[in-house]
Order: structure tokens, then C-alpha cells, then sequence
């Protein structure tokens, strides 16, 4: 299985609605224990992965508690600091014939147009971040490369505690994974699985990492996603 | 005078956290391991002006992680209070109504948790704060406001006074 900062799982135990209820709610119950315990990437990926669960819910099980599913989506993606999915949130409401000129809308698009540019702008101080990096390919001095790596992922983790964890923890994971630093890139890979839980690609690459110092991990991660996802998964990829 | 082992939420809630719920719940009645708390709840049911008085003990979790103690005692921060609270108002709920947490939603900074019988049947959102002190009635009015906010039928606000060992639940209509 995939565990994230002190036992958080990514993955609910089916894909059925009420297993997914429990999930985002144990999500929603480990951020909190995240906010007064964690660095606040912890908290921000909670978020997200109980962000997604939400929006999950919304679109397989649509017409039951949609505004309580909404309203809690929009206060996740405020904690975890990602307005692009909240923007989305507000766009199904607007295309929902129950939801659409309910009065919390109006205030939250306010505050999604708000905070929306500090998002671009972050994502673009990350995608400047990761070029430095890439720049450091012509480095043949593996200390000085090292070190350039560590500069760029603490810039990275500075964003990471006010924007949110997807791109955070992807420059971080691509960093780690071209270092080899096998246990760092697994730990981002595991924090990116919380984040988009059924993102195919980052299982794979997850379990790669695994693979790399505990074999048995690696298969009990595929064996996970084959239960959850099928047999076949990976061929989706 | 009813007793309930809060270690039960592991079995009954699961979707309470023990790991955060009962080391909060400690922590806020200062309370050791498998020790007892006691509370006195007044219970407003829907449209009444007056409550019942029930007194309640919760007997404290006794394999408590150290651990988790100590990394909440180090937080201190004041919305734990809310967390024990809720601990506190859903044992005292499930002991004497059969209620349990189906579900956790957030809706503002705080967590709404959605009710149901233990036959299945939903039975509305409950909100808790939690305070220091000898009295929860004035907290109870500033959930009473934040659970109105809240979508769906039945609404249920609690609060607990920790210090006072008192607590206070009023069922909306």
C-alpha cells in the first residue's frame, strides 16, 4: 500500500461511494491533526486528496448532498491552496440547475479571482525553478549538482507552504527521481498519489521507486491499484 | 448515569480519527489514560426552552499513543478544544441516541459531521465547539448560528465546557 505522512492513505479500500465517504472524512480528520502537528505541506496534500475525493463524489454520485459536497470542496481547496480546482468546483455549480445563484457562489468567486493569479504566479516561479535545474545538466561536479538540486527544491518547498502541493511535489519528485535519491522521489510520488489518487502515471512511477530498495512494496502498490483500478491499469497509461 | 469508553469511536466512528479525537479529549479534560471524565449535559430538544439534565461519564481511551499526546500538548492550539468537544458530544450521542458519524465535511474553519442511526437512517449535521470555562450556554448560541448555516434537514448544535465538566446539545427542527 501507499502510505503518506504518518500513515495517510491514498487510496480508499473500493471505489464504491460509501467507501469513499470514509476516506475523504479520515482525509478531512488528518488534515485537521496535519494543521496542529505538520508542516504545512502536509496539510495542503491532505487537503487536496480530500478535494478530490469531494469532486469525485459530486460526479458519481450526483443530486445527493451536492451543495454540502461543494461547499466542503471549496474550503479544501482553500487550505490547500489550489483555486484552479476550486474555480472548477464553481464552474459545476454553475452548471447545475440546484446549485447555480446560490449565494455563497457569488462570495467565493470573488475570493477564487482573488487568489487565482498568486496560483499562475506560483506555478511559474516552479516552472522557473525546474529550468534552473535542468540547467545544471552541463554540472559534471556531482557535489556542486547536488547542491544546485538542494537550492532549487528548497525554493520549491518555500511555495510549497502557501501553493498548492500538485506542482510542488512534482518538481520535487522529478528532482529527487533524476538525483536518485530513491527514498525522497517515493516520498513525493506517495504525497502526488494522495494529491491525484487515480492518476495512472504516478503509480507506476511510484511503484518504480519502490521497486528500487523494497521489491515487496512496489508489488503490494500495484496489487492495490489492480483491486481498485483493474487488472489492466497501467495499459491506460 | 450513562458511561461510555471513548476508545468505543475506534469500533463505532471510524470516521472520527482516534489518533486526533481521543489524545484531544485528553488533553482538554487534563486527564490521564483509562481514566473517567464526567459531564453534565443539558439537553434542549427541538422548540424546547428549557433542557433536560443528564450526567454523563466518558472513560478515556487507555492505549493512547505518547506520541500523539505529546505532538498536540506541543500545538496547543485552541481549535483542539473544538476536536475534544466533538469527541465528547458524538459519544454522548451514540450512547444515548445509537448516533454515529457517517460522514465529515468542512464548511468554514470548522468540520461538520453528518449523523445516522445505527439502522442506517441520516439524521442531520451536527456542529460542536469546545471552550474553557463552567458554561457552555454562550458557546452553544455561536454554534446554534454557524449550524444554520448548514445545508440539509436536521441540525444539531453541541458544546462542552471543559474545566466546568459541562456540556450542552440543542436539536434544531
Amino acid at each position: 500500500m501507499i502510505t503518506f505522512a504518518f500513515g495517510a492513505e491514498a487510496w480508499p479500500k473500493s471505489l464504491t461511494v460509501p467507501d469513499v465517504e470514509r476516506h475523504k472524512s479520515l482525509l478531512i480528520q488528518q488534515a485537521m491533526y496535519a494543521r496542529f502537528t505538520q508542516p504545512a505541506m502536509v496539510l495542503r496534500t491532505l487537503s487536496r486528496g480530500a478535494l478530490y475525493w469531494e469532486r469525485w463524489l459530486l460526479e458519481k454520485d450526483p443530486g445527493r448532498c451536492d451543495e454540502e459536497r461543494v461547499l466542503s470542496g471549496l474550503e479544501l481547496a482553500r487550505d490547500a491552496g489550489d483555486w484552479k480546482e476550486a474555480e472548477l468546483l464553481l464552474a459545476h455549480c454553475e452548471a447545475s440547475s440546484d446549485l447555480v445563484g446560490r449565494p455563497f457562489l457569488e462570495a467565493w468567486s470573488v475570493i477564487v479571482r482573488d487568489r487565482l493569479q498568486e496560483q499562475v504566479d506560483n506555478e511559474q516561479r516552479l516552472e522557473i525553478a525546474f529550468q534552473k535545474f535542468r540547467g545544471t545538466k552541463s554540472v559534471e561536479d556531482e557535489t556542486a549538482r547536488a547542491e544546485l538540486a538542494r537550492d532549487v527544491m528548497a525554493r520549491a518547498s518555500e511555495i510549497g507552504q502557501v501553493g498548492s502541493p500538485v506542482p510542488v511535489n512534482a518538481l520535487l519528485a522529478r528532482i529527487a527521481a533524476a538525483q536518485s535519491w530513491h527514498e525522497e522521489a517515493e516520498g513525493f510520488y506517495a504525497a502526488l498519489l494522495v494529491c491525484r489518487p487515480l492518476w495512472i502515471p504516478y503509480i507506476v512511477q511510484l511503484s518504480e521507486h519502490q521497486a528500487k530498495s523494497d521489491l515487496k512494496r512496489a508489488f503490494s502498490t500495484i496489487e492495490t491499484a489492480k483491486s481498485l483500478l483493474g487488472a489492466d491499469f497501467w495499459l491506460a497509461t | 448515569m450513562q458511561t461510555y469508553n471513548l476508545a468505543k469511536l475506534r469500533a463505532d466512528q471510524p470516521n472520527l480519527w482516534p489518533p486526533l479525537v481521543l489524545p484531544a479529549c485528553l488533553l482538554a479534560c487534563e486527564a490521564a489514560p483509562g481514566t473517567t471524565s464526567s459531564f453534565e449535559l443539558a439537553y434542549f430538544a427541538p422548540g424546547a426552552q428549557d433542557p433536560t439534565i443528564e450526567r454523563f461519564s466518558l472513560v478515556h481511551a487507555a492505549d493512547v499513543s505518547t506520541s500523539d499526546i505529546e505532538a498536540l500538548r506541543a500545538a496547543g492550539h485552541e481549535d483542539l478544544l473544538h476536536v475534544a468537544a466533538a469527541g465528547v458530544i458524538t459519544a454522548i450521542l451514540r450512547a444515548r441516541d445509537d448516533l454515529r458519524v457517517a460522514r465529515v465535511s468542512k464548511r468554514g474553519p470548522w468540520l461538520d459531521l453528518h449523523l445516522q442511526r445505527l439502522d442506517g437512517r441520516g439524521d442531520g449535521v451536527l456542529v460542536v465547539f469546545g471552550t474553557q470555562g463552567a458554561d457552555p450556554e454562550g458557546v452553544l448560541a455561536d454554534v446554534v448560528k454557524h449550524v444554520h448555516g448548514a445545508p440539509g434537514g436536521r441540525k444539531i448544535a453541541g458544546a462542552v465546557a471543559f474545566g466546568g465538566g459541562k456540556a450542552a446539545i440543542r436539536v434544531l427542527s
